[in-house]
């Protein structure tokens, strides 16, 4: 029959400093800094050209582009009356 | 770390592997020839990964802190001296958000090493290309200006004049960068980024109840009145204020210039995730901090003067500290958002834009650094200058461009013909572009509210 004590020492687990050798004290690791390193291949795009859109994404950019054009026109709008450029009456 | 002279019996190295059976004896393959240029021994494999997460920490963390910058300092405080803690809740929303927009960039700085001014160019065209550069300088330079008012108004606060800390504050932004090292720099930013730890404890000085803070900060609500003009106003500012257009050519380029490769993504999405709990605990710890005025019923007209106010209540270490902390928090976002600036500039041109490269090599790059900090310097001290102008046209400009640099950088996730396995889930989508449709439209209410104040009531 299996005592207690025999039982807490088969579930302790052993004492391991995380930092120290793994247990085979020929075996290292080595660490290189990104800038020390050598020059990876990245994903170039500069062969691809533009970028193929689908209709959705096309459309997308299209009112994204109207609006940016009608927010300019409003901070312009706004600058102006800012500025006393336009009649009082048409800023609030 | 000092190199051990020691018996090679195997060498792991990420991305090295090592010919089989090298440096076993008896096996007849070739022995190694030691360890390659630069590289750090150590001995155990959680060492190898705790230093390999170090190398690579930094870009994430200096993104998402200097986010809060002194715009970012004003609209916390305010969101708590008007509101308490009862906005607490829209910080941990926006935790995920400001995640996932600069996990994007994380892929997509790691896979094609440029940065995004020029992947915009590239692949969009030059109208495009070109929009989005010179939007970005515009609001950069403006938010640069803003910087350099807040350091004045701080310093101005301890008996500092401004012909004197604006000039001081310009030097030492312009000294950060001209060592022609990237660790320097890098190293210079992470500390200043530490010092916000300053904010999360002079929150603790204020002694919150954690269960009222725990409450405000899960379960969303509104504060007394309802949606209001001003509460709408004050909402998109701190949104717009977190998810900041120029981080996502900022982390980009960084991670070009530090050249992280690809089996660093995972350690520098842990380095973004870092930064992005760090700034958001900090912002939550400016609204507790605000929320002091707010409990005792006081008002400032910024934050500068918010530490004065608070000087009587928590101690001048409080009211000092506080305007320290203000001045780090411009120093920060001044330096990210230039270098922002300058490496788009430098992509765009094709001029050598990089930290490790000395001012004589990169005489383009480091010119829009200077210039644009000796500008805004120059243009903060003149008397009368249109700051309250330039605040606001800060928030139009940028409610502007959040919406379109987005854009961009979903659609660029989305390029499986040159990214491939680095591109956008299905699930990625789904989620980017919720927050894009919800961006959109925050950044398009905000913009109309200040240009048109009578639109929206109270």
């Amino acid at each position: 029959m299996t005592t207690l004590t025999e039982v807490f020492r088969m579930k302790r687990p052993s004492i391991h400093n995380p930092f120290k050798s793994d247990g085979n004290d020929d075996k290292v690791y080595y660490v290189v800094h990104p800038l020390d390193d050598e020059p990876e291949e990245k994903r170039d795009p500069s062969t691809l050209g533009p970028m193929h859109l689908s209709k959705g994404e096309k459309l997308s950019l299209y009112a994204l582009r109207g609006y940016l054009v009608l927010m300019l026109f409003l901070a312009g709008y706004r600058v102006l009356g800012m500025a006393g450029v336009l009649a009082p009456h048409l800023v609030r | 770390m000092e190199m051990q002279e020691t018996t090679l019996i195997q060498v792991t190295q990420p991305g090295v592997t090592p010919e089989a059976g090298a440096n076993v004896p008896g096996s007849g393959a070739a022995p190694l020839a030691g360890p390659p240029a630069g590289a750090r021994v150590v001995r155990s494999r959680l060492a190898q990964r705790l230093l390999s997460f170090l190398m690579v920490f930094g870009p994430g963390l200096i993104v998402m802190v200097a986010d809060n910058d002194a715009g970012a300092v004003s609209s916390y405080t305010q969101a708590g001296a008007q509101y308490g803690m009862r906005l607490l809740w829209v910080m941990l929303v926006l935790l995920p958000v400001t995640y996932f927009c600069q996990e994007m960039v994380v892929r997509l700085g790691i896979a094609t090493g440029r940065g995004h001014a020029s992947m915009i160019y590239e692949r969009f065209g030059k109208w495009w290309g070109r929009f989005s550069i010179w939007d970005l300088e515009l609001v950069n330079f403006l938010t640069l200006v803003t910087e350099f008012a807040a350091i004045n108004l701080a310093l101005s606060k301890v008996g500092i004049p401004g012909y004197v800390s604006v000039p001081i504050a310009a030097v030492g932004l312009i000294l950060m960068v001209v060592t022609g090292s990237y660790l320097r720099w890098e190293r210079m930013s992470v500390a200043l980024c530490f010092v916000n730890v300053g904010w999360i404890a002079f929150a603790l000085l204020t002694h919150p109840a954690p269960i009222a803070v725990a409450r405000n900060l899960l379960v969303p609500g509104l504060p007394g009145g309802g949606l209001t003009g001003s509460l709408m106003f004050l909402l998109i500012a701190i949104v717009g204020t977190t998810v900041a257009p120029w981080q996502l050519f900022f982390q980009q380029s960084c991670i070009a210039d530090k050249r992280l490769r690809f089996r660093d993504l995972n350690r520098e999405r842990l380095d973004t995730f870092i930064g992005a709990v760090f700034t958001i605990v900090n912002a939550c710890a400016m609204m507790l901090i605000g929320g002091v005025l707010y409990t005792h019923g006081l008002r400032y007209d910024d934050p500068a003067q918010m530490a004065v106010v608070l000087g009587p209540i928590m101690g001048p270490i409080v009211q000092y500290g506080i305007l320290l902390l203000m001045v780090n928090a411009a120093i920060l976002g001044a330096t990210a958002i230039t270098l922002a600036s300058a490496w788009a500039f430098g992509e765009i041109m094709g001029w050598p834009h990089s930290l490790q490269k000395p001012v004589r090599e990169a005489p383009g790059f480091y010119g829009v650094y200077i210039g644009g900090v000796v500008l805004a310097a120059a243009i903060v001290l003149i008397p009368q200058a249109p700051l309250q102008v330039i605040i606001i046209g800060v928030q139009v400009l940028a409610g502007l461009m959040l919406p379109s640099a987005i854009i961009f950088l979903q659609l660029l996730l989305n390029d499986r013909e040159l990214l491939g396995a680095f591109a956008n889930k299905r699930w990625n989508n789904w989620i980017n572009w919720t927050i894009i449709a919800v961006l959109f439209v925050l950044s398009a209410v905000l913009a109309a509210q200040v240009l048109l104040p009578g639109l929206f009531p109270g």
